[in-house]
């Protein structure tokens, strides 16, 4: 059993998704269990992850052979297969202990996807109808699962999440030739049918089972192919907009295995990368940005050296000023050093009178980013000059400075078009005299 | 409430007791220069007034409060939680407070007292949450067993959340730093206080699933992607010394003393006895 979880957990790892948010159950007297709306993290990894959910696959012997995955049929690999019983036994056995906040079940394709989308479902049965748990389940909808089974397994679970794995068409084509666009964005379509339509069931009978009530999502590996940052940001948008996703995880690929068409096994996780889609993630769906403000054909890439926000600030300073006494959220919320929780409470702070700079700190605006931006009432903070070192100083860590100061000295010479923007531009656009 | 007098109140250390600390000081009109609980003691040149925890003078202070609104009761209740440090004199210039300016009080952030005790229930708050997932029970024969040192009283807090998810179980979780103890059975959740007490060794048959535990975390990092500061940030040291999977890497981190700087932890740990 021991090598069994280990082989299973080894191989489930690589997915990130482990939020175990989204739904709201409370316990009940016949059972065990209950869902936190914000969910709980239960322990850390050494790598800083969160443990939220038992996140193991149902088997991992693969029948594709999709280069990417450890566990592709062509590769030597050790393969273990949970029976239903072994795994509904051992979730509550963690579960009972507060180990876990539930179960995550991915699998393998073993024979064909009904065959495993049963065996999965086996295990949702065990644990909803046997063991009366009332825990977080996410489960996998394995590509090419026939509707009956998505439906039943969706009525269990609390997500569902359908994996995109790779940004393009021709990646896919490249790196996993069993699986097809179609194929992925089916099910996702269909689970999305399943929720509104539950929806309007809900409204019509209150104890109309709920199907998925915490909303699917999926996730994409990140730098397996040269798709742009640009393209990805474009689908992840997309994927929000037609199939009301709740999250995008993106995964740096980690090379694990060797491949004809796969960077070679030393490179590095593009984390930085990562980092900046999630970012530009959160711009997304908290702060009203769209994807083509973002980034754009031009620049398909995002800066390494300031985050997608700051970089979008720097490059419309005829946005700026933004006067913190009479702007509105969207407005607020474009300002650099002013989040989400922030714009709330400046809009709430307002109605008690005028607020000053010494005010804004107390509400917790990142003053050293945003002086650059606002104005309190038609003034400037005192003292502060705007020109173009120190504003990009203070949209970066020191180090990060030193290392974008560096690159910059040796681009001037080479490619003075890179730059951001030059020195003048920051004053015009800030003093208004264009 | 003239003059500040050269008088320290001691009390219990109950919540009750804090109420009759505060019923006390109006009756008595005066403010005294610092409240100790008996445990915590110290000896003063100033007279000392012992205050006598009883349920009328605390029924009618906290009447009193609620009066205001149910927000003030809960800010005196969580405040009695925390462990700001003076958190009683605070909750007493709170009420002072209160009683000259009214309800809003509470929300006048630039006072001292309202400012310390927002940010110690903040800290409250945000720690019981972190228990309720960090927590780890041990199951002694159908009983599940859990140790924990928290910071502040965070117990009475996290009681619902473990009563309405684990409502068949029997469990008992121990807060070691208040000596506390939570026990929760068919009839309901309780609290009680306790004198040390050790616990019996854990059975070779929950050894083999903390073993299975220990292994899924080990197996669940992934090795590129090593961050040990991002791991330290979100679960700091001082809640590993009671959580299974992290006891022993505590344990090698000790005996590898603190000279060696590099400390692999994602070397797999030395397996246990029976899988």
């Amino acid at each position: 059993m021991y090598e069994k979880l280990c082989i299973l957990a080894d191989a489930a790892k690589y997915d990130v998704a482990c939020t175990s948010s989204g739904s709201s159950r409370a316990g009940r007297k016949d059972g065990i269990g209950s869902a936190v709306e914000g969910g709980i993290c239960h322990s850390f990894t050494a790598d800083g992850r969160c443990i939220s959910l038992l996140k193991v696959l149902m088997s991992n012997a693969c029948s594709y052979d999709c280069e990417y995955c450890v566990n592709r049929r062509s590769n030597d690999v050790k393969r273990a297969t949970f029976t239903p019983r072994e795994l509904a036994q051992l979730t509550i056995d963690f579960y009972r202990r507060n180990y876990i906040e539930g179960l995550f079940l991915s699998s393998a394709v073993v024979g064909s996807p009904d065959a495993t989308s049963e065996m999965m479902l086996k295990v949702l049965l065990l644990l909803r109808n046997e063991y009366k748990f009332y825990g977080y389940i996410h489960v996998k909808a394995i590509p090419g699962t026939d509707e009956k089974l998505l439906s039943a397994l969706g009525t269990l679970a609390d997500r569902m999440s359908v994996n995109i794995e790779l940004p393009s068409n021709d990646g896919l084509k490249l790196l996993a030739p069993d699986k097809k666009k179609e194929d992925i964005l089916k099910p996702m379509g269909f689970i999305k049918q399943g929720i509104s339509q539950n929806g309007s069931d809900l409204v019509k009978y209150r104890h109309a089972p709920k199907f998925v009530p915490a909303g699917q999502s999926t996730q994409m590996i990140i730098g397996a192919t040269p798709d742009s940052d640009y393209k990805i940001l474009n689908l992840t948008s997309a994927l929000y907009k037609k199939y009301s996703l709740k999250r995008v995880f993106f995964s740096a690929y980690i090379p694990i295995v060797d491949g004809r068409n796969l960077p070679a096994l030393g490179t590095k996780p593009p984390l930085l990368r990562e980092h900046r889609l999630y970012q530009a993630d959160w711009l997304l769906r908290f702060y009203g940005f769209e994807a083509s403000e973002i980034l754009d054909e031009n620049n398909p890439d995002f800066n390494p050296y300031i985050d997608p926000k700051c970089n979008w600030a720097i490059n419309h300073m005829e946005f700026f000023p933004v006067d913190v006494n009479k702007a509105d959220r969207e407005q607020l919320l474009r300002v650099p050093g002013i989040g989400v929780k922030c714009a709330y409470k400046i809009l709430k702070a307002r109605k008690a009178g005028k607020l000053d700079f010494d005010g804004l700190k107390k509400l917790g605006v990142v003053l050293k980013r945003a002086k650059y931006f606002i104005t309190c009432s038609g003034h400037t903070m005192q003292g502060i000059k705007i020109e173009y070192a120190p504003v990009m100083s203070a949209l970066m860590s020191g180090a990060t400075y030193e290392a974008y100061t560096m690159q910059n000295y040796e681009q001037l010479s080479l490619f003075d078009e890179n730059r951001l923007i030059s020195k003048e531009d920051v004053v015009k656009c800030l003093t208004g005299q264009i | 409430m003239s003059y500040r007098s050269n008088i320290v109140y001691v009390y219990d250390g109950s919540f009750d007791g804090l109420l009759s600390v505060i019923f006390d000081a109006f009756s008595r009109r005066e403010v005294p220069e610092h409240i100790f609980t008996y445990d915590n003691e110290e000896n003063t040149l100033f007279a000392v007034h012992e205050v006598e925890t009883a349920d009328d003078k605390a029924k009618r202070v906290a009447k009193w409060l609620r009066g205001f609104s149910g927000d003030v009761f809960t800010v005196f209740y969580y405040g009695y939680l925390t462990c700001v440090k003076n958190k009683e004199m605070e909750l007493l210039m709170l009420a002072i407070k209160l009683n000259k300016e009214g309800k809003n009080a509470i929300f006048d952030v630039s006072s001292r007292a309202v400012h310390t005790l927002n940010k110690g229930i903040l800290a409250l708050k945000n720690e019981s949450h972190l228990f309720c997932g960090f927590v780890r029970f041990t199951e002694y024969s159908g009983v599940l067993v859990s140790e924990i040192q928290p910071k502040n009283i965070v117990l009475p807090v996290i009681l619902k959340h473990f009563e309405t998810r684990f409502p068949n179980e029997r469990y008992m979780i121990i807060d070691r730093t208040h000596k506390s103890i939570l026990i929760h059975d068919y009839r309901g959740s309780q609290m009680a206080n306790y004198t040390d007490f050790d616990l019996p060794p854990i059975p070779p048959n929950e050894l083999m699933i903390q073993d299975l535990w220990c292994g899924f975390y080990d197996t669940a990092a992934i090795d590129q992607r090593r961050n040990y500061k991002c791991r330290m940030g979100h679960m700091p040291k001082r809640y590993w010394a009671t959580m299974t999977e992290m006891k022993a890497l505590l344990r090698d981190e000790t005996i590898r003393s603190i000279n060696t700087e590099r400390h692999d932890a994602l070397a797999p740990r030395a397996a246990g006895t029976s899988h």
